[in-house]
């Protein structure tokens, strides 16, 4: 196991139950690390397809004047999905939580972890 | 004879029938409806629409600006059922069709004043927004078209381009949670170096309230729960 799926399988740890997924995902939309606890959440699309969020994201922050983005946060009815950039922007963390989660908790769990998650990536 | 409306109002071929003292039948289609007028001795002698007889069916046919004629003479009329001389029919519509305009500018002037009203609550709303959100920046109702409807800003703050930008990057969201069977997307929060940006569907997810607010000095659980409190509010202020 790498030093980088550790610092996931700690994450989850963390979290506990409330989590559904969290991924370490190229801006290419393929995930690296991947720790899932909910079969029904299909961790691989919602990497790819949140990659495309985060391009997105990183187009509308530089046109409206408002700097590099940092992350993202979509609430929806059943979870909350995180999504934060690592290191120089060519990877990005995914974790998604269910409701019962309590969020705060959770964002400041990435922040405890996005520097380690950065500096695990192999190179 | 046979002609359209557009060349000959149905005002004039009244008269002229009438003036002519013509005996005739003028058959009037407009769509679907089609009415049959009888002239006699210089007067309508009776007039027939669907189950409508009389005066009434006169008044109405004066209101048709658009469709066919054709008017057959030496056709009598197989009864009476009008005694009004044609000028007091003529005269009759006309005060008619003046009543029917001024209650129509009448409607269109009430639904002015109610799009008004509407989009300065929205305004008031915003505004109100505003001391409640530390940091705050801008806030905007915007349509999925991303056209904003109602705003207010603090500052120099391109409004109309944020509306743009997050509606794209909003339905680019909703598509992607859509594909995950994550259930609806509530709100979305993107944060920059300089800026939280939050966006949040009204009742009517064809809107969002989007609100932009300084991240050094914002509180994003307070921006969250204003933007839930807010959202139900200018929902009720929206003419659905």
């Amino acid at each position: 196991m790498t030093k980088l799926d550790d610092l996931l399988q700690e994450v989850r740890l963390q979290l506990g139950s409330d989590l559904l997924s969290t991924d370490v995902v190229g801006t290419d939309g393929m995930s690296i690390a991947s720790v899932s606890s909910a079969p029904n959440f299909d961790a691989s699309a919602a990497a790819a397809r949140f990659a495309m969020v985060m391009k997105l994201a990183g187009n509308v922050a530089g046109k409206i004047n408002q700097g590099k983005v940092d992350d993202t946060l979509t609430t929806t009815g059943k979870a909350y999905i995180l999504t934060r950039f690592l290191g120089d922007g060519t990877y990005y963390w995914m974790v998604a939580v269910t409701k019962e989660a309590v969020l705060g908790m959770v964002r400041m769990l990435m922040n405890e972890y996005v520097d380690q998650i950065w500096k695990a990536i192999p190179r | 004879m046979q002609g359209n409306l557009r060349d000959m109002a149905v005002a004039d071929l009244i008269q002229h029938n009438c003036q002519d003292g013509k005996t005739a039948q003028l058959l009037i289609r407009h769509g679907e409806r089609q009415a049959a007028l009888y002239f006699k001795d210089g007067n309508v002698e009776h007039a027939v629409l669907g189950a409508l007889q009389g005066e009434e069916v006169v008044y109405q046919v004066l209101g048709w600006e658009q469709g066919e004629f054709s008017l057959e003479t030496g056709v009598t009329s197989p009864q009476r059922t009008i005694n009004k001389s044609w000028p007091g029919l003529l005269m009759e519509g006309a005060r008619r069709l003046d009543e029917a305009k001024i209650k129509i500018d009448h409607q269109e002037l009430t639904q002015l004043q109610e799009v008004n009203s509407m989009a300065g609550e929205l305004d008031n709303l915003l505004m109100n927004l505003s001391k409640e959100v530390d940091g705050f920046v801008a806030a905007a109702v915007v349509g999925m078209d991303g056209l904003g409807i109602a705003g207010y800003t603090e500052g120099m703050f391109d409004l109309e381009a944020v509306n743009a930008q997050m509606t794209l990057l909003f339905k680019l969201v909703n598509t992607t949670v859509d594909r995950l069977m994550a259930d609806n997307v509530e709100d979305f929060l993107l944060t920059t170096e300089r800026a939280y940006l939050l966006v949040r569907y009204l009742s009517d997810t064809k809107f969002y309230l989007g609100i932009t607010a300084d991240r050094r000095k914002a509180n994003l659980g307070n921006m969250r729960l204003i933007s839930r409190i807010y959202a139900e509010r200018l929902s009720k202020a929206m003419p659905y």
